[in-house]
C-alpha cells in the first residue's frame, strides 16, 4: 500500500529509553563522524505512540543511538534512501540542551523539517522514497556538549 | 594583477614536490602577493551566508574578471607542472566567520570537469584561529573509501596559495574557525 501521508512532528515528552554505554566510534570522515550503539532496547511504549501517531501498525526495523561530541556530524547522503515509507522516530537523550545541532530532513532536495536540541523530545517523520536526513555539526565552541539520540526505523507491521 | 614570483622558477622541482606529496599531490605557495590588492578588487562585493550539511560559511557569487586574471597568471605554469591541461579559473571569495567551517569532501563531480583546486588566503584584521586546510589519507576496497585519516593541515596565512588535486580521494576540509576571521578566495581550475 503507498503511504501518502507526510506526517512529521516533535513529541516534547517521549517515553523512557534505558542506554548501555557501549559506543563504536564510526569514523569514515566523508560520510559522518560519530559513536553508535545498536544494543538498544527500542520502548514498546515509543512503537505505540507513533503507531497511534501515524495511524499505522508498526514494528521496529531497526534501532541505533548516535552519540556526537564537538566536531561531530552526519552528512545527508550517509543517510541511505528508501523505498519503503518507514517511520523515523528520533529520542533526543541528550543530558541537557546544546544550542545550534540539531536533525534535518529533505525531500526531494528542499528542507521540510528539523528537530531542535531537545532532551526528552521525540521526532516523528513519515519517510518517502526521496527524504533523506541528517545530523548538524557539533561546534567546538560547545566545549563539553554531548548529544545523544536513538534513532529507530519503523516499518509496517503488516 | 598577479605576477609569479620566484618560488615558481623551478618548474622541475615544483613538479617533483607536486607528485611527492601526500596524502595528495598539493603545493603551497607563500608570498604570493597581487600588484593590486585583491581586498580593493573585492570591496563592492557582497558575501552571503550559506549553509548546507557539510558546510557553513559566507560566499560572494562568481568573481568572474578576478577569476579569468587569476587563471591567465597561474594556469599555464600549473599545466606544466601538474600535468594537468588547466586553462582558466573560476573562483568566489569567502569569510568564515566563528563557528563556519567546511567538511570533508572530495570536490570531484562527474562532468564538473574541476582539474585543480586551489584556496589563496587574504590578509584580515583579526587572524583567524582554526581554519587550516586539512588534507586525508584515504584507504581504497574495491574502489570505497573504508578508511580516512588526517594527514596535513595547511593554515590559512594571508598571501599563501595552497595548490591540490581533485580526485575521488582528494579528501580535505576547512576545519571550524574558533576566533577571528578567514578570508579567502578558492575556486578551481578547468581545462
Amino acid at each position: 500500500m503507498i503511504q501518502l501521508s507526510r506526517l512529521a512532528t516533535i513529541i516534547p515528552d517521549a517515553p523512557r529509553v534505558t542506554l548501555l554505554e557501549r559506543f563504536t566510534r564510526y569514523a569514515l570522515l566523508d560520510r559522518g563522524s560519530y559513536e553508535y550503539a545498536d544494543d538498544v532496547a527500542v520502548p514498546p511504549e515509543l512503537v505505540a505512540l507513533a503507531s497511534e501517531i501515524t495511524e499505522r501498525t508498526l514494528r521496529v526495523r531497526s534501532a541505533r543511538v548516535l552519540r556526537l561530541v564537538p566536531g561531530d556530524y552526519v552528512l545527508a547522503h550517509h543517510d541511505p534512501l528508501h523505498e519503503d515509507h518507514r517511520v523515523e522516530v528520533i529520542v533526543d537523550l541528550s543530558a541537557a540542551v546544546v544550542a545550534g545541532p540539531e536533525v534535518r530532513y529533505q525531500r526531494r532536495g528542499k528542507a521540510f523539517f528539523r528537530f531542535p536540541s531537545q532532551p526528552g523530545a521525540a521526532s516523528i517523520v513519515e519517510r518517502d522514497p526521496t527524504t533523506r536526513c541528517h545530523h548538524t555539526y557539533v561546534s567546538k565552541l560547545h566545549e563539553g556538549a554531548v548529544v545523544v539520540r536513538l534513532v529507530v526505523q519503523l516499518v509496517d507491521a503488516g | 594583477m598577479w605576477t609569479l614570483g620566484a618560488a615558481w622558477r623551478d618548474e622541475a622541482v615544483l613538479a617533483a614536490t607536486w607528485r611527492a606529496a601526500q596524502p595528495f599531490p598539493h603545493l603551497v605557495f607563500d608570498d604570493v602577493v597581487p600588484a593590486t590588492p585583491v581586498l580593493d578588487v573585492l570591496d563592492d562585493e557582497g558575501v552571503v551566508r550559506q549553509e548546507g550539511d557539510i558546510f557553513a560559511f559566507e560566499a560572494s557569487g562568481d568573481l568572474t574578471g578576478l577569476g579569468a586574471d587569476f587563471g591567465a597568471a597561474f594556469a599555464p605554469a600549473l599545466a606544466r607542472i601538474t600535468g594537468k591541461p588547466v586553462t582558466r579559473a573560476e573562483l568566489r571569495a569567502y569569510a568564515y566567520r566563528v563557528g563556519h567551517y567546511l567538511l570533508p569532501h572530495s570536490d570531484h563531480q562527474d562532468g564538473l570537469e574541476r582539474l585543480l583546486a586551489f584556496a589563496y588566503y587574504l590578509p584580515t584584521p583579526e587572524p583567524p584561529r582554526g581554519g587550516e586546510l586539512e588534507l586525508f589519507r584515504c584507504r581504497l576496497t574495491g574502489g570505497e573509501i573504508t578508511a580516512t585519516d588526517s594527514a596535513l593541515l595547511i593554515a590559512p596565512q594571508p598571501h599563501r596559495l595552497a595548490v591540490f588535486d581533485v580526485s575521488d580521494v582528494s579528501l580535505h576540509q576547512v576545519r571550524e574557525v574558533l576566533g577571528g576571521l578567514r578570508l579567502s578566495l578558492a575556486g578551481w581550475f578547468y581545462p
